[in-house]
């Protein structure tokens, strides 16, 4: 398979302040291949922004890559310094975040967000007369706004020519994700990550955004991650889907195989969680997830499990395969019928 | 920015949630505050005013001549009169003149200090703050044996060793200074680096200085500007402390600090050699901190 990106094994974890070990992440692998929409589901803290943020070499400080590696363009991620990470943010796989609002500087107007990216991007150590020769050249000054103005209408932003003059703060949340969309694709990068893009917005503005980065990641065939707690949304985006729960991921597989027949208990119980307009009463998956230092031995969802055996506490189970290109993590997969 | 048209929320290719703001210039926004806020407006006018009179000083004194080392023993010690209004000094020059033009050595110590003090101070304070680890922690500790030394003490030591002169008295206040910009640009840019653009710039590629001072600096704009408001009102003090002490400006150089000193000997008689020089010192120092107070109210309301 021609996979754009791999994560294989990703171990990470931190130590907390009573020197107790936690891990966040135990052998996450996915695949990303070219033109790709893969999805990340799961509920808060399983882990989908973790693993964004390792991929983009962003983790914070105290979080760390204890194992597993992340292959992208030939190059392996974790081994990379800072500089040759730099070169690749933005131009091999760039963000969408989740908080449009406050991910652009207040303090800049619109155009000036995209004066060094349209100028520099790419590039390590421009030095202080090569900051400012761009900002000295009127031709240049003018060629980076027409390409700000270009970029912003093909993002569906009205009237560019006065919206590169505003200030975030005069912008709505649909406005800014928009914007934010268009920098993140301005150095037409290999794979876009977008980490709940919506979540911060409104239904129908959620749905307006999805619909513009699908439209604009197939146009270019990029990939992209995308990462939600919104099954539908994963169902209507991904062409294959990775359920993560507690740090793993529990079941994978093609989007349309994995909704109509799920093979992890956990997946079973978010599809079935999912409001329906119908009369039908609609079921939750009962108590929450366990604390990721309580997780040692067995499988991290037995607890919550309907299904749940004697056996199921014993040995994590592995990912093993269901069916084409579909594996779930589930020792009673085979077994048990889901509802 | 008058265009507040309800355009804004019709898009082409769908609809889109409306605007969030309705724009009103900045300017009036500060306007308005200035105007709800008498005192700052007090403070804007006597800043105006102490700006005036140290840029025009020279040529807008009643006695020009006796700004200098002139001396006219016929009119000595007179006390404040039509003529002359704040009286004359003990080799009668006229003390208006002389307090007129003094605010131009106290500007100029005050925007100098400032000066240095910023250029020295903000980079240490976002270099500490945004790479952190070792280097911050040995720049900020090296701010807080700074920090350690009281000012006055400091600058008195610096002062005596090099000799007292305008310049050495600026480079003296201003190396004691920058620790207060350094701890101020730590703690704003520690709060500003956590920001979600920050994180937004740094994986479309920025690097490291590129965000602290492309990113960052401009953040601390504003708290910048309050700052060195109401700093100036301070360094002006502490420079005619050292006037006053001789350790600042030499005589015949008109500066407030030596013309108080130097009227000390003659009170209580002639009370007006001290009193007025003191007052324009005091008044300076209220005019700086009003404004200081005003702006922080106006550029903390926008946030």
């Amino acid at each position: 398979m021609n996979a754009v990106m791999s994560v294989d094994n990703l171990e990470i974890g931190y130590r907390d302040a009573d020197g107790a070990d936690v891990t966040l992440l135990r052998s996450v692998s996915l695949s990303l291949a070219r033109g790709e929409i893969i999805s990340l589901v799961g509920e808060s803290g399983c882990g989908k922004s973790v693993t964004a943020k390792a991929i983009l070499g962003v983790l914070p400080e105290n979080l760390d890559v204890r194992g597993g590696s992340i292959e992208c363009e030939d190059k392996s991620l974790l081994d990379l310094d800072e500089a040759g990470y730099q070169a690749m943010r933005g131009r091999a796989f760039t963000l969408v975040p989740q908080h449009p609002l406050s991910s652009l500087n207040p303090v800049f107007t619109v155009g000036a967000q995209f004066f060094d990216l349209i100028a520099f991007q790419g590039r390590t150590r421009v030095g202080v007369i090569d900051y400012w020769r761009p900002r000295l050249s009127r031709a240049r000054r003018r060629e980076i706004r027409e390409r700000t103005i270009e970029a912003l209408r093909e993002v569906s932003l009205p009237s560019p020519e006065e919206l590169v003059d505003r200030y975030p703060l005069q912008l709505s949340g649909g406005q800014s994700q928009r914007v934010l969309i268009a920098l993140a694709l301005l150095g037409d990068p290999k794979i876009v990550i977008a980490d709940e893009p919506g979540t911060a917005l409104d239904v129908t503005i959620e749905a307006q955004i999805n619909d513009l980065l699908l439209e604009r990641v197939q146009a270019r065939h990029t990939s992209m991650i995308y990462i939600t707690h919104d099954l539908g949304i994963a169902s209507q985006l991904a062409d294959r889907v990775y359920v993560m729960y507690a740090g793993r991921v529990v079941e994978e597989g093609p989007t349309a195989s994995v909704f109509a027949a799920p093979k992890h208990p956990y997946t079973a119980g978010l599809i079935k969680a999912v409001p329906k307009v119908t009369d039908e009463p609609f079921s939750g998956i009962r108590g929450t997830m366990p604390d990721p230092k309580a997780i040692q031995e067995g499988c991290a969802f037995r607890w919550r499990c309907p299904y749940a055996a004697d056996a199921c506490a014993a040995v994590v189970p592995p990912l093993d395969d269901v069916g084409a290109g579909h594996r779930a993590a589930c020792i009673r997969a085979r077994e048990v019928e889901l509802a | 920015m008058t265009d507040n048209t309800p355009n804004d929320q019709t898009v082409a290719g769908g609809l889109e949630d409306g605007p969030v703001s309705v724009e009103v210039s900045a300017w009036r926004v500060a306007l308005e505050t200035l105007r709800k806020s008498p005192l700052s407006l007090v403070g804007l006018f006597i800043v105006i005013a102490v700006l005036v009179m140290a840029i025009f000083g020279p040529w807008i004194v009643p006695f020009p001549d006796d700004v200098g080392a002139t001396v006219n023993f016929a009119e000595r010690l007179q006390p404040p009169s039509a003529k002359h209004w704040f009286g004359t000094d003990i080799v009668g020059r006229d003390v208006l003149s002389r307090v007129i033009v003094g605010a131009r050595i106290s500007m100029m110590i005050a925007f100098f200090v400032i000066v240095l003090a910023v250029l020295i101070g903000v980079p240490i304070g976002i270099i500490a703050a945004y790479w952190g680890g070792w280097l911050g922690n040995v720049l900020m500790r090296i701010n807080e044996v700074f920090l350690a030394i009281p000012s006055l003490v400091f600058v008195l030591a610096v002062a005596a060793l090099l000799g007292p002169s305008l310049p050495v008295v600026i480079a003296a206040i201003g190396l004691a200074w920058w620790t207060w910009f350094a701890r101020l640009a730590y703690g704003e840019a520690l709060h500003i680096k956590e920001e979600q653009f920050v994180e937004a710039a740094q994986v479309s590629g920025a690097g490291g200085l590129r965000i602290a001072f492309g990113e960052i600096l401009p953040n601390l704009t504003s708290v910048l500007i309050v700052k060195i408001t109401l700093d100036i009102g301070y360094v002006i003090l502490l420079g005619a402390a050292l006037g006053f002490l001789g350790l600042g400006v030499q005589p015949p150089d008109p500066e407030w600090g030596i013309m108080v000193a130097e009227g000390r000997d003659q009170l209580p008689d002639a009370w007006w050699l001290t009193t007025f020089p003191g007052v324009a010192i005091f008044i300076t120092v209220i005019g700086f901190n009003l404004l200081g107070d005003g702006l922080n109210d106006i550029l903390g309301a926008r946030q």
